[in-house]
């Protein structure tokens, strides 16, 4: 009976060890579609030069509270530029704590504080504020993720953008679904 | 000519719509695997190895490479069908090759027909200026009957006329999501007459053909315009409707005559999307178009000349339920109607098909896809040409099926067992089973080797099942037929060998048996041929500089066609297809705005065969290089310009069948094109 169990549980053990690695640091599939995404928007919408400390400060892309990326942004904006700037992707624990940037990922973990961040810190930045959660749009955000079937699809809300100075292409606003709140 | 060649001729085809639409044929097997291109399903996996999309070449399977995707094409990428991740360009254990929107619009090519010449491993011959020969791995002709062709899952191989009649899918160019071609066998997962080959046109859905789409194209042999419009009935629910004319001039006979072909097409239809909620998909689609033909029979006592019409409509409905990467499970139905009144045999043909299709995971280590289809087609013939009769007016064929096949996970990551079999059983041939296994063993992420060995079925024609007599060469009796038979064996291996290159090398041997055969010396339709095929085919992509890109193929195919009563003719199974092909693009993009793109096709010449005065004539080889110049002026217009067959005023690319079009020769074309989007 020991024995069995002892098999048993070797067997279990050695199956563990064929089970797939977990690999919690590889970004997932949906989120490297959505960094390619946010990579895209970048491109497509044109920033107001005074959101820029200096001429040759970088373009900076933010995300704010629990990180679900797990590097897709890294690998989305390695070696890339927006307009002429370098980019750099900065992390920050919580959106009480951000600093500016052009572009902020606001995660699903900062949903219950955004309303009063956005009144006192993000109000007029230049920043496209971009999320997934229902009530981005409605508490002030610009660029909502959403799914379509198996597909992703964004909603952009004009009023945030103007908010913001930024100025969206026209192709960017034909894909998307937009509602002005 | 000798009497042997003639009735050869003559049953060659009788019922192929001899003239004006014959062309070639397709393949349309039973039951079709949805080939949704939706929600992912098959997209995901693997798992089907053929079957449904795989990302193959494009970028989007390599995930590093998603930010090089237009947005419009990022939409496209489902978020499951590379879910597992591994799913990179070397992931499938098949030779498959992807002809996105990219390559479609660099091509200049003006039909779904002419955009298969960029696979690697298709051998494509042009009969005349509406017909085409397409085939792969073998056996091409006018009734090419090994390649199964689907649109949005729906076959458009017609039982009655044993192929595809390529002129019916003329779809907007624009609206195409991608023509998946797949080679070597796929009955596996799609059934019978997947022999050497599956083609899956996929067309986008409605959410991606919103607003107006204009493509005008005029052109010294060719002229087609589509008008599209898409929009939204509510906020779930897209819509599009679509137009499309072509006409398509006379072509050249080898003396430089006008020839008796020109081509005129009208069609329209529509797609609708509903996603009802985040997992479920609607789509209901169908399209209707009418054609008419001038055409030339190869007639033995000299060629008639004659008009046909071609009618076809379609309805489709599939409902998508996507719970997971592994979990997913769809149904679909479908309508299609096909009439022609082409000589010597019109018919009139309907098709109802209904498939189901439902996958799940088994544990840490299966992942298994099952199915079930019926389908039944009926058709009426109408012998409209002086001396020809067949012993039934009116058949019907019916079918079940059933596939199940396991993706075993032997290594996590690095080998992996597909097992799967089709079973049908119809009411001519009784039951049959397709089985197939698959290896694929990918060491690290630059290396993918793969090993299948493979059985297809074809199914006897419904021409094939009937008595034929031509007056006053004489007459066929059909024996009861079973289905040709073929087990392929393939390998590939795909690399990945640097950034900017990846090449891909498939080899094959298969043998095929019980071949159908209409032998005038015994009088009888029967299954009396054998045949062996090897092959190879070495494609390779190369990034020359961010600007620049190279691609080319090159194919191998040696045919062995063992025939009693030929006398020490060859059969013209066996001198079908070209023995070698090389094809070479660049794609080259000048500035941002204005684009470069050269092709060259070389197609070895192919030997007589046949014997007497109906012989097969050869055709010589022939280099066609084609060039055209994009230019981009805003985001939503193209201006494109081209010449294609550059270096030769004309040159045949088929031979004659008798009884079937009479080829012409390929002309040197000149064409402009507009498109916007608004």
């Amino acid at each position: 009976m020991c024995r069995i169990r002892l098999i048993s549980s070797l067997l279990l053990a050695s199956l563990m060890a064929w089970a797939p690695i977990v690999r919690a640091e590889e970004p997932s599939k949906e989120y490297l579609i959505k960094a390619a995404f946010i990579y895209n928007f970048t491109q497509f919408i044109e920033w107001p030069a005074d959101s820029f400390a200096s001429p040759d400060a970088p373009f900076i892309v933010g995300v704010a509270g629990i990180d679900p990326f797990n590097g897709a942004l890294d690998q989305a904006f390695a070696d890339k530029v927006v307009g002429s700037r370098k980019v750099v992707v900065k992390y920050f624990n919580s959106i009480a704590v951000i600093e500016p940037c052009q572009v902020l990922f606001i995660s699903n973990s900062e949903e219950r504080t955004l309303d009063h961040v956005f009144r006192r810190q993000l109000g007029t930045a230049a920043t496209l504020t971009v999320g997934e959660f229902n009530s981005l749009l409605t508490t002030g955000g610009s660029v909502r993720f959403f799914s379509e079937g198996n597909k992703i699809r964004f909603e952009i809300n004009l009023a945030a953008v103007d908010r913001a100075r930024l100025k969206i292409s026209s192709k960017l606003l034909k894909l998307a679904k937009v509602v002005t709140k | 000519m000798t009497k042997k060649a003639i009735l050869l001729a003559c049953f060659a085809v009788p019922i192929l719509p001899v003239f004006g639409l014959s062309s070639d044929r397709v393949i349309a097997e039973p039951t079709s695997r949805p080939v949704t291109t939706q929600p992912g399903a098959a997209a995901n996996e693997t798992v089907n190895p053929l079957s449904r999309k795989m990302p193959l070449h494009d970028s989007s399977s390599d995930k590093g490479d998603l930010t090089q995707l237009s947005l419009e094409d990022l939409m496209n990428v489902e978020v499951t069908s590379v879910a597992k991740q591994k799913q990179r360009i070397g992931d499938a254990p098949a030779a498959i090759t992807v002809i996105g929107q990219d390559d479609i619009k660099r091509s200049g090519l003006a039909s779904i027909p002419e955009l298969l010449r960029l696979a690697p491993g298709m051998d494509v011959a042009q009969i005349n200026a509406n017909q085409w020969a397409i085939s792969t791995r073998g056996f091409n002709g006018q009734i090419a009957n090994d390649l199964l062709v689907l649109v949005d899952g729906r076959s458009v191989y017609s039982p009655a006329f044993v192929g595809v009649l390529w002129s019916g899918i003329d779809y907007p160019l624009a609206d195409l999501d991608r023509i998946e071609v797949i080679r070597g066998p796929g009955a596996t997962l799609w059934g019978s007459n997947a022999v050497n080959g599956v083609v899956n046109i996929t067309t986008k859905s409605a959410d991606q053909t919103q607003g107006w789409m204009l493509d005008t194209r005029a052109g010294t042999e060719a002229s087609d315009t589509s008008l599209r419009y898409g929009g939204h009935l509510d906020d779930l629910t897209a819509y599009r409707v679509y137009m499309k004319s072509r006409y398509t001039d006379n072509s050249e006979t080898a003396l430089g005559d006008e020839a008796n072909d020109r081509w005129s097409s009208l069609q329209g239809g529509f797609r609708i999307d509903r996603y009802g909620s985040p997992k479920d998909t609607l789509t209901l689609q169908g399209d209707s178009y009418s054609q008419e033909f001038d055409g030339t029979e190869a007639h033995p006592f000299g060629p008639i000349n004659n008009v046909g019409h071609l009618d076809g409509q379609n309805i489709l409905a599939r409902w998508t339920h996507h719970e997971a990467d592994q979990a997913e499970t769809s149904l679909q139905v479908y309508y299609n109607r096909l009439k022609s009144d082409s000589m010597p045999v019109g018919f009139v043909e309907n098709t109802v098909d209904v498939d189901f299709q439902n996958r799940f995971t088994l544990g840490e280590s299966h992942a298994l896809t099952w199915g079930l289809g019926a389908r039944t087609s009926w058709a009426t013939f109408d012998p409209n040409q002086t001396g020809v009769t067949i012993s039934t007016e009116s058949q019907t064929q019916s079918m079940v099926t059933g596939f199940v096949q396991d993706r075993i996970t032997l290594v996590p990551d690095r080998l992996q067992w597909y097992l799967g079999t089709k079973l049908e059983y119809d009411d001519y041939g009784g039951f049959d089973v397709q089985p197939g296994t698959r290896l694929l063993w990918t060491p690290d992420h630059k290396h993918t080797v793969w090993a299948a060995v493979s059985r297809a079925l074809r199914s006897p024609s419904l021409y094939e099942k009937t008595d034929l007599a031509v007056a006053p060469f004489g007459s066929l009796a059909s024996d009861h037929l079973d289905d040709e038979t073929s087990i392929a064996y393939e390998i590939g291996y795909k690399t990945k060998l640097s950034s900017t290159l990846t090449a891909d090398v498939t080899a094959f041997a298969t043998s095929y048996r019980d071949l159908i055969q209409q032998d005038v010396t015994l009088g009888r339709t029967l299954n009396g041929a054998t045949a062996e095929t090897y092959g190879a085919e070495l494609s390779a992509n190369w990034q020359v500089s961010p600007q620049w890109r190279l691609a080319g193929s090159y194919t191998l195919l040696e045919t062995f066609v063992h025939e009693d009563n030929l006398g020490t003719e060859r059969s013209p199974r066996e001198v079908h297809s070209p023995q070698n092909q090389f094809q070479l693009h660049s794609y080259l993009d000048i500035t941002s705005t204005l684009q470069f793109n050269t092709s060259l096709y070389f197609v070895q010449g192919m030997p007589s065969a046949g014997g007497g005065g109906f012989a097969l004539e050869s055709v010589p080889a022939y280099t066609r290089v084609d060039i055209s110049v994009a230019w981009h002026p805003s985001e939503n217009i193209t201006l494109t310009a081209g010449i294609q067959n550059l270096l030769d005023d004309r040159h045949p690319e088929s031979t004659t069948d008798a009884f079937l079009a009479a080829p012409t020769e390929t002309q040197r074309a000149a064409f402009v094109q507009f498109n916007i989007d608004f």
